[in-house]
């Protein structure tokens, strides 16, 4: 048995928030994007680097590389160098079902020589992150986050956590989940949907050190030790809760009364909330 | 009475659980590792064979928990990979003395596990089942785990392939120094598939030698010829040592020093240049403040890949300087495999293991040590010697590095 | 079938592996640094080419391999190899 008991006072914690990006593209356009070349004045891909890719890479990495782009135009950052240092915390939702459907297939008709090699480094939940820190050159931790309905509370939970160790001076988190999440056919191809489309949801959102020069900071609040409720918090959308996250960043930079309101309930005992910092440079918007 | 600020104050491991293809059980696993035990063997890859013999680490039982208050209906829904998870995680609470649960404290709960969603609709589809081809967007096995065990702390998966279970200890070990929790389990899993022994043998990065199974994995051997499939799980109770001592817990040691970094140059090869992966072994012997010729014990990531093993002797080189020549190094991946998800987490217990009975295990299978990988092996018979101070690499795909070190808790 | 059919068939193998097209290989043409291919490229390459001539290509005898037609001499005696023993 045990003999000790923990404080009932709330723990918080804060980060800056500098650079982001809202992307949205319906399944149908993914292949386009795949081809798009880097914006202006970052390093083109390797070539092929994304033909294998999940379909959540693709738009995660971009939202990343327009957001990027768009803190060089603000003069945020004069050099691709000064991410290197930054790691990427990745929040996928249940990433890589496309080609899993696709491998599976091909193993139960054609045995195991058809499995692809691509499938484990490019379809698994840290694929994202990992093709975020080779895309960019960012030697910070790379890791993946969740793969669930509770991405965002785990994806920005993770970014806080590695903030506090000091193991980078920012940290790219990356949400990104489908509103509506394809359905397939037996052979894996995605089926046509005139009505509700399937659509990748990403953003891409740099955090700083709580020290750093920011527009505005998330503002991370572990509450007093409460019963834990007795099913899951209902996740009506991941989707949902990226959107509204994304509008509250976005939110923070122009209207502190906007961002004030927005509030993320976490699955444990916790909340996240954005405060806005005045008097620092607005960064511009990603295209 | 806890308060939850931030401290710099030792975090230590008061609690394990393991199941592996060496035995389950801290004990076991000890023995086995220091005794040279192989549990690597021939497999039946659930129908989908290659020619020639198939071979991987399996588990060969999970215990079911034991604490009374645990639901043993949920522990058995949670399917082979959540029980590789979730008996560890049910032993360690229990080895550390935190069962049964409480409303009174935070327990935290983080897990590396790499490819659960693709595990999940790999079972279900060679089952019959069709959720892969279907929209839906299920609970992750932390949360069920967290609820299986009633803990109140945050849940977070975390990977970062190969060493997903090491940055799951790396973000325990920050919650308690931060003060966001009391207490944390963190530890990962992994699980042998048809899927998986599939995709990593058409990567060309497992073992094809399939005479004699137990001398296939043959890390830093000239004649390796890749890794082998293990699964198993490892979980630690990580808690402020004030804390862990004033209840009288056992300590199993202090998990002292964690440095990160990524390679950032591709998706599944290790940079030629060392000098990331050096960074986060320097990284951790740094926040554990000590020098490179104070280690008595790298647990070496080296998997038995061609090109892995020759690059992890490169970044210990650079990270230790002349300390090398007499730091000895073994790759437990001899033994148990290759756990994947679950090996950072694995290694950390064999770290432990090494400062428990304070002997070294070896490398079996070491016979011509290659020259491009220079260090001090310790082939094929455990070396007995002072241990007191450990470090364990773990690198992924995606160019993870992770170093962590871990030393006897004073 | 001899060598320029295989080299064909190779050819055609590249491009399903890459999505990209390519003019006739050229036998001195170096894998790494001439088609621009990594050790993943490789893999799916081979695993194609395995799976169309019904063939194993050991990982060791691929160490040596740097050029298209280093590629070509192996394929061939694993092709011959196959054929006598199906004669046999």
């Amino acid at each position: 048995m045990h003999a000790f008991t923990t404080t009932a006072d709330p723990v918080t914690a804060a980060c800056g928030v500098a650079g982001h990006a809202l992307l949205e593209v319906k399944l149908t356009d993914i292949a386009a994007v795949r081809e798009l070349p880097v914006p202006a004045g970052i390093t083109p891909l390797p070539a092929r680097f994304l033909r294998h890719a999940d379909e959540q890479t693709v738009v995660g990495l971009r939202a990343v590389l327009e957001s990027v782009a768009a803190c060089r135009a603000a003069g945020t950052s004069d050099a691709e160098s000064d991410f290197a240092d930054y790691g990427v915390v990745s929040a996928p939702c249940q990433p890589g079902r496309i080609p899993a459907a696709h491998c599976l297939n091909l193993l139960r008709s054609d045995g195991p020589s058809t499995v692809s090699p691509h499938i484990v480094p490019q379809c698994s939940l840290h694929s994202i992150a990992g093709a975020v820190s080779v895309a960019l050159g960012m030697h910070g931790p790379n890791v993946g986050v969740s793969g669930g309905p509770h991405a965002l509370s785990e994806g920005l939970m993770a970014s806080m956590t590695l903030l506090s160790t000091g193991a980078a001076p920012g940290i790219w988190f990356v949400a990104t989940t489908w509103d509506c999440e394809p359905t397939l056919d037996a052979d894996g191809a995605p089926v046509e949907r005139a009505f509700d489309p399937p659509i990748c949801v990403a953003f891409a959102v740099a955090l700083t050190a709580a020290t750093a020069p920011a527009a505005s900071r998330l503002v991370l609040r572990i509450a007093p030790l409460s019963p834990p409720p007795r099913q899951p918090r209902l996740v009506r959308s991941p989707a949902d809760d990226v959107r509204r996250f994304a509008q509250a960043i976005e939110a923070a930079a122009v209207d502190g009364e906007a961002s004030n309101r927005w509030s993320h309930a976490m699955p444990w005992a916790g909340e996240l909330r954005i405060a806005r910092v005045p008097a620092t440079p607005r960064l511009k918007e990603a295209a | 009475m806890i308060v939850a600020t931030s401290t710099s104050e030792p975090i230590v491991i008061t609690g394990v659980g393991a199941v592996s293809p060496v035995g389950n059980g801290f004990a076991a696993i000890a023995d086995g590792l220091l005794e040279g035990r192989s549990g690597i063997r021939p497999i039946e890859p659930g129908g989908f064979s290659r020619p020639g013999r198939q071979f991987a680490a399996p588990v060969l039982e999970i215990p079911t928990p034991t604490s009374p208050d645990i639901d043993l209906d949920a522990f058995a829904k949670l399917g082979r990979l959540g029980q590789l998870c979730g008996s560890p995680a049910a032993d360690a609470l229990a080895d550390a003395g935190l069962r049964p649960a409480t409303d009174q404290l935070r327990i935290g709960l983080v897990l590396g596990l790499g490819a659960e969603h693709l595990k999940a609709w790999e079972i279900d589809f060679l089952g019959g089942g069709t959720r892969v081809f279907e929209p839906h967007c299920d609970d992750t096995l932390v949360h069920r785990l967290a609820r299986m065990l009633q803990l109140r702390g945050p849940a977070v998966t975390v990977a970062a392939a190969c060493a997903s279970s090491g940055y799951a200890l790396a973000i325990g070990r920050a919650w308690l120094s931060a003060g966001w929790v009391d207490a944390c389990v963190a530890g990962g899993c992994d699980m042998i598939s048809p899927t998986g022994l599939a995709a990593f043998y058409n990567l060309r990065a497992l073992s094809r030698r399939g005479d004699d199974p137990a001398l296939a994995s043959r890390p830093f051997d000239r004649d390796r010829d890749g890794f082998v499939m293990g699964e198993g799980g490892a979980c630690l109770v990580l808690e402020r040592r004030s804390a862990a001592r004033d209840r009288g817990a056992r300590l199993y040691g202090e998990l002292a020093g964690v440095g990160m970094s990524s390679d950032a140059t591709h998706m599944v090869t290790p940079c030629s240049d060392p000098t990331q992966a050096a960074r986060a072994i320097r990284m951790a012997l740094d926040d554990a403040g000590i020098a490179a010729d104070q280690l008595d014990y790298v647990n070496a990531h080296a998997a038995g890949t061609p090109v892995g093993d020759v690059a992890e002797a490169g970044a210990l080189h650079m990270a230790l300087g002349s300390a090398v020549d007499t730091v000895p190094v073994s790759s437990t991946k001899s033994m148990s495999g290759h756990l994947v998800s679950g090996a950072a987490a694995f290694e950390a217990v064999a770290c432990l293991a090494a400062i428990d009975r304070q002997a070294v295990p070896p490398t079996v299978n070491l016979d011509h040590p290659d020259p491009q990988c220079p260090l001090d092996h310790v082939p094929h018979t455990a070396r007995e010697r002072r241990v007191v101070v450990t470090a364990s690499n773990s690198f992924g795909f995606g160019g993870a590095n992770l170093c962590l070190v871990i030393r006897h808790a004073a | 079938m001899n060598r320029q059919q295989l080299s064909a068939i190779v050819l055609e193998l590249l491009e399903k592996e890459t999505g990209e097209t390519y003019p006739a290989l050229e036998e001195t043409t170096s894998l790494r640094d001439g088609l621009n291919l990594d050790s993943l490229d490789m893999a799916g390459l081979v695993l194609h080419i395995e799976s169309h001539f019904g063939i194993q290509v050991e990982t060791e005898l691929l160490e040596n391999v740097s050029t298209v037609g280093d590629l070509l001499d192996i394929l061939q005696k694993k092709i011959a190899a196959k054929a006598g023993k199906q004669a046999a």
